[in-house]
């Protein structure tokens, strides 16, 4: 039975993203199965986290479960009603160099749900990820308002996102119980979702690069953060959709892209708090491109999503009272003047990190390639480049005693971020027209 | 393949091509080397059981248990579903209080076991104890339902302590105490 719960829980939430993105692409853009599976996957979790989210604000239990089933049913439909009609999925012709690609990309995912299903959750993905999902399971499916303002030293980070919660939260409704075995199964299909947007043939190419894609599963630690159930390889994966559309929108000016970025952008502050850095990139980098070209009405639709939802959770945090564990000093000049020695440790210590080969293998040498041709690569670079800055710099506020225990502990998990999104730079190395 | 067969590229693209091939093979070779040091093959030896254990429904709990309980040299094997059995006992507390995990705070695994016993307990409140820090540990004002002892020995005569695993158990009591009592056992 269980076996049925799953699958039935596991196809509303890619009936739902299905729909979304039927929506999103509006037939102007035909993405392959692979790329749209993924997509479905992604904009899904969305979806559904969002509507027991919103909805659980004044529907709990049964009514709130069948309330977003209800949602993610129509949009299926309207997925399964608009595919055929708006969107032509490419014909896809393989030779026996890509089968045998495909069946190396299925053994390494083969391995990581093994990996996943024997490993158990990380510190963070049991104590403070997992825990919320049991939270909300026992509160009906909704977070109780009173999470926001309880004392951090018993629920912890209660300001935190809670798109992976409510997305695992949601099995266990469906589950009738928590479960972390099943669990372990739906961690690696971010995974998954990776290698289909990975698989993607950028318009006007004809060949798929299949070498991203198998390389992931060559970072060491893709393998332990994919499986860790932690948010930041699902946030790894959003950012690396939200990147490649936008750049190709950038070169393309395909809107459906342009309609795929922005949501994503949207989203990365929902799944980690460290999603609102990279909006903020994602969105500065695209207005400075799009300003260049005097296209203001582009920026602003590319802006809109992301600013409002940016607004909104803030709003909600403030007017719930969601207490804030106190990690960081003020951001201001009197703590930058204080804290400003700290800045070549820092710099000393996030270096070390980057150059850790037993961690990233040799991943971080892509962006170095691309520097040789700063004028083409720009773009890409920055939406690499600036969060490892951005993400050094914010140790400068670090409360942590020494500080350098924080860098130790938290630097490596938020280089996962912007990973997967060097990875996806690799064959435009080769064709620089999709970063440009 | 078939430009260079043809001599479409020049000395400088096939210096380049295979420049990309051997960054690629060193990126796999450093790769695979990395992986290894996470022991992920070591899986495979486990005891026969640990693939089942691992699919569980309370599996990373469980696992949480024994190999915390196991740098203390109980033997892993003597830890049998003490997250359901802590679930169990707990269901049967009807009061609504806090409960209070007493420790010694100087065993490294201590705070581990806490937010262990904290997410297992959600909704309830569980406040740390810790006997040899007690100082650090916040005044506890609230009704309490129950204490969870950690490395204690139960008071003798404890007519109410129930065992989820080796070195824990659970006393449920209405009487009102100071936790700190525990730690003279």
């Amino acid at each position: 039975m269980d076996y049925l719960l799953f699958a039935i829980a596991l196809l509303l939430i890619i009936s739902a993203g299905a729909g979304a993105a039927v929506l999103l692409l509006r037939g102007a853009y035909s993405p392959g199965a692979g790329e749209f599976l993924g997509l479905s996957f992604l904009l899904g979790t969305a979806v559904t986290s969002t509507g027991e989210f919103v909805l659980g604000l004044t529907l709990k239990g049964v009514v709130l479960k069948v309330a977003v089933s209800a949602i993610c049913v129509l949009l299926g439909l309207i997925a399964v009603t608009r595919l055929r009609q708006s969107i032509e999925f490419r014909k896809e012709h393989y030779t026996r160099l890509e089968w045998l690609c495909l069946a190396i990309l299925l053994i390494q995912s083969l391995i990581v749900f093994w990996v996943s299903l024997r490993l158990s959750f990380a510190y963070d993905g049991l104590f403070l990820w997992e825990a919320k999902a049991r939270l909300i399971f026992q509160a009906g499916g909704a977070m109780p308002s009173a999470f926001f303002r309880a004392d951090p030293a018993y629920l912890p980070h209660p300001n935190y996102p809670l798109l992976l919660p409510f997305t695992e939260s949601w099995f266990y409704v469906f589950l009738g119980r928590p479960h972390q075995g099943w669990l372990k199964l739906v961690l690696p299909l971010f995974y998954i979702s990776a290698i289909g947007l990975m698989l993607r043939k950028p318009q006007g190419r004809n060949n798929r690069v299949y070498l991203p894609a198998i390389l992931m599963f060559f970072v060491p630690v893709m393998m332990i953060r994919s499986t860790s159930g932690e948010a930041d390889f699902p946030l790894a994966v959003f950012y690396l959709a939200c990147g490649i559309y936008l750049l190709e929108f950038l070169t393309t000016q395909n809107y459906a892209l342009l309609r795929l970025a922005a949501t994503f952008a949207a989203i990365l502050p929902w799944v980690k708090r460290e999603g609102a850095i990279l909006t903020i990139v994602v969105l500065f980098t695209g207005v400075i491109v799009l300003a260049r070209e005097r296209r203001w009405r582009d920026a602003l639709l590319l802006c809109a999503p992301g600013v409002a939802w940016l607004l909104i959770w803030r709003l909600f945090l403030i007017v719930t009272g969601a207490r804030v564990h106190p990690e960081y000093f003020p951001i201001s000049f009197a703590t930058i003047s204080t804290n400003i020695y700290r800045v070549p440790v820092i710099a000393v210590e996030t270096s070390k990190d980057l150059l850790k080969w037993e961690k990233w293998s040799l991943l971080w040498l892509v962006p170095l390639r691309a520097f040789c041709s700063l004028n083409s690569y720009w773009p890409w670079l920055a939406l690499i480049a600036a969060p490892i800055i951005l993400y050094a710099g914010i140790y400068v506020f670090s409360a942590w005693d020494p500080f350098t225990g924080h860098i130790d502990s938290s630097y490596s998990r938020l280089l996962t971020h912007v990973a997967l999104l060097t990875l996806a730079g690799i064959p435009g190395l080769k064709q620089k027209s999709t970063l440009r | 393949m078939e430009r260079w067969f043809r001599g479409g590229l020049g000395a400088r693209q096939i210096s380049l091509h295979g420049l990309a091939a051997l960054f690629v093979a060193a990126f796999i070779g450093l790769g695979v080397a990395g992986i290894e040091r996470f022991h992920l093959h070591d899986l495979l030896r486990d005891e026969p059981r640990a693939a089942l254990h691992a699919i569980t429904r309370d599996a990373t709990n469980d696992e949480y248990f024994r190999a915390l309980l196991e740098a203390q040299g109980v033997p892993r094997s003597s830890v049998i579903r003490p997250t359901s059995k802590l679930r169990s006992i707990l269901s049967t507390i009807s009061e609504d209080g806090s409960l209070v995990f007493v420790a010694p705070r100087s065993r490294p695994e201590t705070d581990v076991l806490y937010q262990l016993v904290r997410t297992i307990s959600l909704p309830r409140k569980v406040i740390n104890g810790y006997c040899d820090a007690p100082a650090k540990t916040r005044p506890v004002t609230e009704p309490v339902s129950a204490y969870i002892l950690y490395a204690i020995n139960p008071p003798p005569n404890t007519q109410n302590a129930l065992s989820f695993a080796p070195e824990l158990s659970v006393i449920v009591t209405p009487e009102v105490r100071t936790w700190t009592t525990f730690c003279s056992q």
